[in-house]
């Protein structure tokens, strides 16, 4: 009981002091908010630590478990293990070695996995296009506009087709996306005031709000 | 204090008022009143789907740091996370979980340990599975396809931040998994959820999770203080036009 007093007085504290410096111009407050995010990073840079030790122990497990993935965990655990001792005896990231490692590995595996992504929209918008409501049918139909808006073909079928795509983005896409970030920004609120005021503790036991694990 | 810094303490203060006085109106509230939100309407079926299967349920929790701009897509995660895993341990289960950040990890792996070490009945319990994947987006994309396509998955939710390789994921789940549930806050990657869901949560309703779900008198609160403000904002708006217009 003490030590979530103790966790939440802390917790609450720190936001409402990071609060308090975006409205109150103050050298002090700025010393001390700034020390406060110093800290929350050291914090972040360990929790890297202890999720690349989830990792390593999960794939560890998989291998001496003789899992039919081993092979892969075992290709993982190598090149973590190489990839890390690169970067303590070459010199950190910015060496030689690690770039290598980052320009000719990494990077085109990543390239290549987002090329996929042209195919993916491919599958999804045929998924997408089969018209089961009001809101499909709707998104077809604004789909094909852009789609053939944004096309020569667009404005050889009818010569107003780019115009009405440019009113699609310029009207409702912009009032549609402009309220969203309204309510996500409402939202992200909520969720931080809560968070700012003790009502969501995620970092203690909350006894006693489990009310609702019952099976409907 | 500038003009921006008196319009924003302001609307906090709004704010702040309106959850006061939303949280003594929700025990007077019934669930029939609410928006119905398709996707928080199935979870609970889905989960019972997973338990008469004996298959998994696999939740990704995204890639926001609770040290960034984004935590707030990751606590609503964690709201939906929780419900799943204190419905799941009635009968032993529990769900896999995955994330694309260690801070978010660390998060989930607390929150289910919690959760896994509560069960009191007599039932075994299944081990918490939380796993960070990556830190880089198209690698966290990768682990998530593969969990998809080597295990056995019934039921997949995807909610907190996500960038494009949503689609990724999103669309290997529609693919392979029974029940595709997701949830993105980010105006570019919604179509994404729209196209590879069952049911999604798009925009503000990520964040409605601790009310619809679990019925909690702030959270409910927390929904009527954001209806004031957006009308108050939409009010705003209107005489500025008006005032823009003829004045």
């Amino acid at each position: 009981m003490a030590s979530r007093l103790v966790s939440v007085s802390v917790a609450m504290g720190v936001g409402l002091l990071v609060l308090a410096r975006y409205f109150i111009a103050d050298a002090q407050l700025d010393a001390v908010v700034n020390q406060l995010l110093s800290i929350a990073s050291v914090v972040a840079a360990f929790a890297l630590f202890l999720g690349l030790a989830n990792l390593a122990r999960f794939h560890l497990d998989r291998v001496r478990a003789h899992s039919s993935q081993r092979l892969y965990s075992a290709i993982l655990l190598a090149a973590l293990a190489a990839t890390v001792t690169l970067g303590l005896i070459g010199g950190g990231p910015n060496a030689p070695w690690m770039q290598l490692v980052f320009n000719s590995v990494l990077f085109p595996l990543q390239a290549a996995l987002y090329a996929l992504l042209a195919f993916f929209i491919l599958t999804a918008t045929y998924r997408a296009f089969r018209v089961r409501n009001v809101e499909s049918a709707l998104f077809v139909i604004f789909a094909l506009v852009v789609l053939l808006g944004q096309t020569p073909a667009g404005a050889l079928l009818w010569e107003e087709l780019p115009a009405i795509k440019d009113w699609v983005f310029d009207v409702p896409v912009l009032a549609g996306t402009r309220g969203i970030l309204i309510g996500v920004s409402l939202g992200t609120l909520a969720t931080g005031i809560r968070v700012l005021f003790g009502v969501d503790r995620p970092y203690v036991e909350e006894t006693g709000r489990d009310t609702h694990g019952h099976l409907s | 204090m500038n003009e921006t810094q008196r319009v924003l303490l302001g609307l906090l203060l709004v704010f702040i008022a309106a959850w006061v006085v939303g949280r003594r109106r929700a025990g007077r509230w019934l669930p029939d009143e609410w928006r119905a939100i398709p996707a928080f309407e199935r979870l609970p079926s889905a989960i019972q789907r997973v338990v008469e299967q004996g298959r998994a349920l696999h939740i990704t929790l995204g890639r926001g740091s609770l040290w960034s701009g984004v935590a707030m897509d990751s606590l609503a995660g964690i709201e939906v996370l929780k419900f799943i895993a204190r419905r799941l341990r009635l009968t032993g289960q529990m769900p896999l979980v995955t994330t694309g950040d260690a801070t978010l990890h660390l998060l989930a792996e607390d929150q289910v340990h919690r959760l896994g070490c509560g069960q009191a009945s007599g039932l075994s319990q299944a081990k918490p599975d939380v796993r960070w994947l990556t830190a880089t987006p198209p690698a966290y994309a990768t682990g998530v396809m593969g969990i998809l396509a080597h295990e056995p998955v019934e039921v997949n939710v995807m909610t907190g931040f996500f960038g494009a390789e949503y689609l990724l994921m999103g669309e290997a789940g529609a693919q392979r998994v029974a029940v595709p549930l997701g949830g993105a806050s980010e105006p570019g990657v919604l179509p994404f959820v729209f196209a590879t869901s069952r049911a999604a949560l798009l925009g503000e309703e990520l964040y409605a999770a601790g009310a619809y779900l679990a019925h909690q008198p702030w959270h409910l609160g927390s929904l009527w203080a954001q209806d004031v403000v957006r009308w108050l904002i939409v009010l705003a708006l209107i005489v500025a036009v008006l005032v823009n217009t003829w004045l």
